[in-house]
């Protein structure tokens, strides 16, 4: 039984090492000191005061900035490619019920710039290395930073579509049409999505 | 299982030890030396396998025990964000960078104006890795106007280090960030084993010259200056520490020391120090290991400290609370300073190198900087969608990374307005409000990513979370849904409507009668439909619901995203039906985005230790109304901010800024609400009291301050929507229900689904240029 443990312990030249050792420092482990720390558990929900110094009572007077997913707004019969920044102060049309009917139907600035561009070719080059989940989060990035430009859900629609989601690429497909404007060759690209 | 066994044995030995005592008296004495020597042989045999067995098994696995770590969402920096320097400010202060003149190593910042140079920390995300770099931001107005790198050249996108904002710990609180030694700096391992253990690399678990060198400096001091403990003892110790701590348990040490050096390597041992040791205390949280120390004290990973940061932590194992940096800075300096005499003495650090260390302050950052535990209400908000997926031992243990969408920025800034907001309404309101308490929840409208959850005033309590568990009747948060119903059918109904607000009276299933009241107690005879939203009348809701019927609207606050079950009765209408704030915010998020349900998302994903994605929670749309008829509702919504229940909220907003909301007052003014959305986000604000008691609050007077505080401070973009193909804008003589014309009196421009406009006009062919009093929709919304 002995001979076992000491196989079951490991038989190297340690073991007889260690027994010795061990017998020894058993009496002189007590005169070892050791500092250690108290054990105080203590609920503290000071740590974290985080104040803002952003934060005023005041009234902020913020003013819309010009991104180009900011910008939907209408612009009377512009092309798509023109800025469509109105002014807030410009003249409502005047004329009859069909005129402005015409003049409602958005243009979309839908060049995608800066990081949006940047994403929605990073994104692409994932898909195209099979890296599909790598794509949705580059596309997700997108969506957050420009979530009416109609490029990103057409994107994401073309790439479910390709995983075989096809409920999914369908939604994000209206999504992006909600978002297109009157801009025929990107409602053309998601209505070819819709059944 | 070895232990039961081996006392049989060593009884029996004895038993047959003591037989064989009556025989000869000259073998007795040498007999029995040898039989006692056999004996503790024996005992300590079998004691080595016992404790060998423990050892192993707190070593293999107790070592990897780590909390999943939570963290939120990270900053983006890119051309054209909408992004102060006063917000990056406030991120990088909860990362812990360090303001200096000029940005040298990772972790340190200068802004100066609207210039930021940051030397980020680098992250490495699931996605990718996000290098550590230098970068100049520039800030014009309230958006990021430049982004680049330190030759010049233009930065299209980069993100920031998430800022950690808490743990889920096992049942001890033990927290730890684990390091491999690989990627501990050689400083913090030499001024470790200078300092607390110089024979490290020699000795078999215990040395005996290093206890002969504490006893001889003990004595020399006349007190206990120096301990003798190895560090192979000192992690026995560690292992320990939260079970017995006896004599037994000290005798036990040194042969335990002895067993761990014959079992693993001298790297392996130093590994498990470095992030088994205690190092300080946060609250319930003990801090263990260095990885973490390093983020508790100086806001920064093991790998961005200076020499004399690692000389202070190596310093702090003797007594984490004798020599705590925050506490007792002027023992913590000295304890530091010695340590890196020790390096200079043994040869690790130059006399140069020590004197430029020795002249650096502590530079440890505040405690109330450091983030974790500060959002209890979000934290929980994730852990309940967790625990519905993961096993708690998986959470607590497996060292687990949960990327969350929560927004530092809008998380303070509501915490704030929530907390000021409400103190100013007791104080205004004097005795006639008293407890009163709240909560705020704020998502991307478009995207559905929940930002921030206050779940009270005081945002640092970590009980009862009011985003969640208030679970009070929304009031007129409720019409929206039955307007929506109506104008779904836009044969029937459109936004110039007539409904009529006169008296309902309707007798329940239990055979009481619902009589509801409006606000002011008048009737105001037929209106037009959009008025009735906007002045939230609530006869006229009234009579419309029950025109429409139950069924129908049930079904629409289902599409809206409401999974509770919704009673049928009329009383719902008003109101009746109890939500959280969080369910609130589900359903008007389905309005901000256009009629396309997006689940409200809290986690992006999660990733394992080695960040590995494990799941992610993708954006998910669900169509559930036509574009069209949302976008009157969302008219409609706008028109209540303008001119209906909410418009006091323009006092801070500029006209040219979209918003749309709705308030929400219940009976005896018991709850105060306001929902409402800009073009990036939607927020949704209860206040109330506790014990359901009557405020003096209206949805308006109450919770719409808050709202409107937060949101001003958000520097919101403004509510644009397209006009969808078939919703065409017309000027109306809504009073005739005729078409008019710009000019006309009481003309006003308003959306129709195509069709569903009037087909008959009016006499007046319209005078342009002269405006009517509520045309500020086509010059803002419409054009």
């Amino acid at each position: 039984m002995f001979n076992k443990k000491i196989s079951a312990f490991g038989s190297s030249v340690h073991t007889a090492r260690a027994i010795v050792v061990l017998l020894f420092s058993m009496i002189i482990s007590a005169c070892s000191t050791t500092h250690q720390s108290s054990q105080v558990i203590i609920e503290d929900r000071t740590g974290s005061q985080t104040t803002s110094p952003a934060v005023t009572t005041s009234p902020g007077y913020p003013v819309p900035s010009s991104q180009e997913e900011q910008t939907p707004e209408t612009s009377r019969g512009s092309s798509p490619s023109e800025s469509s920044q109105s002014s807030p102060t410009e003249k409502p049309s005047s004329t009859g019920p069909d005129k402005p009917q015409a003049a409602e139907q958005s243009t979309v600035n839908i060049e995608p710039k800066g990081a949006v561009l940047a994403l929605l070719e990073q994104a692409e080059d994932q898909q195209r290395q099979g890296q599909n989940q790598q794509a949705l989060t580059s596309l997700e990035r997108a969506q957050r930073i420009a979530p009416r430009q109609p490029l990103v859900y057409l994107q994401l629609a073309q790439l479910h579509q390709d995983m075989g989601q096809t409920q999914k690429a369908q939604q994000f497909a209206r999504k992006g049409l909600s978002l297109a404007g009157n801009d025929t060759r990107l409602i053309q690209a998601f209505k070819r999505l819709l059944p | 299982m070895a232990k039961p066994k081996a006392k049989k044995s060593t009884s029996s030995k004895s038993k047959s030890a003591s037989s064989k005592r009556s025989n000869t008296k000259k073998s007795t004495w040498r007999g029995l030396f040898f039989k006692l020597f056999l004996v503790g042989c024996l005992c300590a045999g079998v004691l080595l396998i016992y404790l060998d067995a423990s050892i192993r098994q707190q070593f293999e696995g107790k070592r990897w025990a780590i909390p999943a770590k939570v963290y939120a969402r990270p900053l983006e920096l890119y051309s054209g964000q909408a992004l102060t320097a006063v917000d990056l400010k406030t991120e990088l202060t909860q990362l812990g960078y360090r303001m200096v003149t000029s940005p040298k190593q990772p972790g340190e910042v200068s802004i100066w104006k609207n210039r930021a140079v940051i030397f980020t920390q680098g992250f490495r995300f699931s996605d990718g890795d996000e290098p550590s770099r230098l970068m100049t931001l520039t800030f014009s107005g309230q958006q990021l106007a430049s982004v680049v790198d330190a030759s010049g050249r233009a930065i299209s996108l980069a993100r920031l280090e998430p800022v950690v904002i808490g743990g889920i710990y096992p049942a001890n609180n033990e927290d730890r960030e684990l390091v491999q030694l690989s990627d501990v700096p050689q400083p913090l391992i030499d001024a470790l084993i200078s300092v607390e253990d110089r024979d490290f690399y020699e000795h078999h678990g215990l040395s005996f010259k290093g206890i002969a060198r504490a006893m001889w400096s003990n004595i020399r001091a006349g007190q206990i200056v120096q301990g003798g403990s190895t560090l192979t003892q000192q992690l026995i110790k560690n292992f320990f520490l939260t079970s017995e701590r006896s004599l037994w348990r000290k005798l036990l040490e040194a042969p335990m020391a002895v067993l761990l050096e014959l079992h693993y390597s001298k790297d392996e041992i130093l590994e498990a120090y470095l992030n088994e040791v205690y190092l300080g205390q946060s609250g319930a949280r003990a801090i263990h290991g260095f990885g973490l120390a390093s983020q508790y004290y100086f806001g920064r990973p093991l790998a961005n400290l200076r020499t004399d940061q690692l000389a202070l932590l190596a310093g702090l194992v003797k007594g984490p609370s004798y020599y705590d940096p925050r506490r007792h800075p002027k023992r913590a300096k000295q304890r530091r300073d010695l340590v890196l005499k020790l390096l200079t003495d043994q040869g690790h650090l130059s006399q140069s190198q020590a004197t430029v260390a020795m002249a650096k302050p502590l530079s440890v950052v505040p405690k109330q900087r450091i983030v974790k535990g500060a959002y209890p209400a979000y934290l929980d908000v994730v852990k309940r969608q967790l625990r519905q997926e993961y096993r708690e031992e998986d959470l607590s243990s497996e060292g687990l990374k949960i990327y969350t969408s929560l927004d530092p920025i809008v998380q303070a800034k509501a915490e704030t307005s929530l907390a000021q907001v409400s103190q100013g309404l007791e104080n205004h309101h004097g005795a006639k409000l008293k407890q009163l308490e709240g909560a705020v929840v704020v998502s991307h409208s478009q995207t559905g990513e929940v930002v921030a959850v206050v779940g009270g005033r005081d945002a640092r309590y970590q009980g009862f979370n009011r985003a969640v568990d208030a679970v009070r009747p929304i009031g007129s948060l409720v019409k929206p849904a039955v307007y929506l119903t109506a104008l779904s059918s836009p044969e029937k109904y459109n936004l110039i409507s007539k409904v009529n607000d006169e008296a309902v009276s309707v007798k329940t299933e239990n055979g009481e009668l619902w009589q509801p009241n409006n606000f002011d107690h008048k009737t105001h005879g037929p209106v037009a439909l959009h008025e009735a939203l906007a002045k939230s009348y609530n006869l006229a809701t009234a009579n419309l619901g029950l025109d429409i019927g139950m069924g129908d609207i049930i079904h629409t606050l289902q599409q809206l995203g409401i999974e509770r079950n919704v009673p049928p009765y009329p009383s719902t209408l008003l109101g009746s039906l109890s939500l959280s704030p969080l369910e609130v915010m589900q359903m008007y998020q389905t309005i901000a985005a256009n009629g396309f349900e997006t689940p409200l998302r809290s986690i992006r994903s999660v990733s394992t230790a080695q960040g590995e994605e494990v799941s992610a929670y993708r954006l998910q749309l669900e169509q559930q109304f036509d574009p069209g008829v949302m976008h009157l509702l969302q008219y409609n919504l706008q028109e209540t901010v303008r001119e209906g229940t909410a418009k006091s909220v323009y006092r801070r907003f500029p006209e040219s800024l979209k918003l749309a909301g709705k308030t929400g007052t219940t009976n005896d003014q018991r709850d105060s609400w306001f929902a409402g959305f800009t073009g990036d986000y939607l927020a949704v604000v209860w206040l109330g009291r506790d014990d359901n008691q009557p405020t003096p609050l209206t949805g308006s007077s109450g919770a719409l301050q808050v709202w409107a505080d937060l949101v001003s401070g958000l520097h919101p973009l403004s509510f644009e929507s397209q006009v969808p193909a078939n919703v065409s804008y017309h000027w109306v003589d809504e009073a005739q229900g005729l078409i008019s014309a710009e000019g006309c009196e009481g003309a006003r421009y308003v959306p129709f689904i195509n069709g569903s406009e009037p087909q008959e006009r009016s006499s007046c062919s319209g005078s342009p240029g002269i405006r009517g009093i509520k045309d500020w929709f086509s010059r803002l919304f419409g054009e």
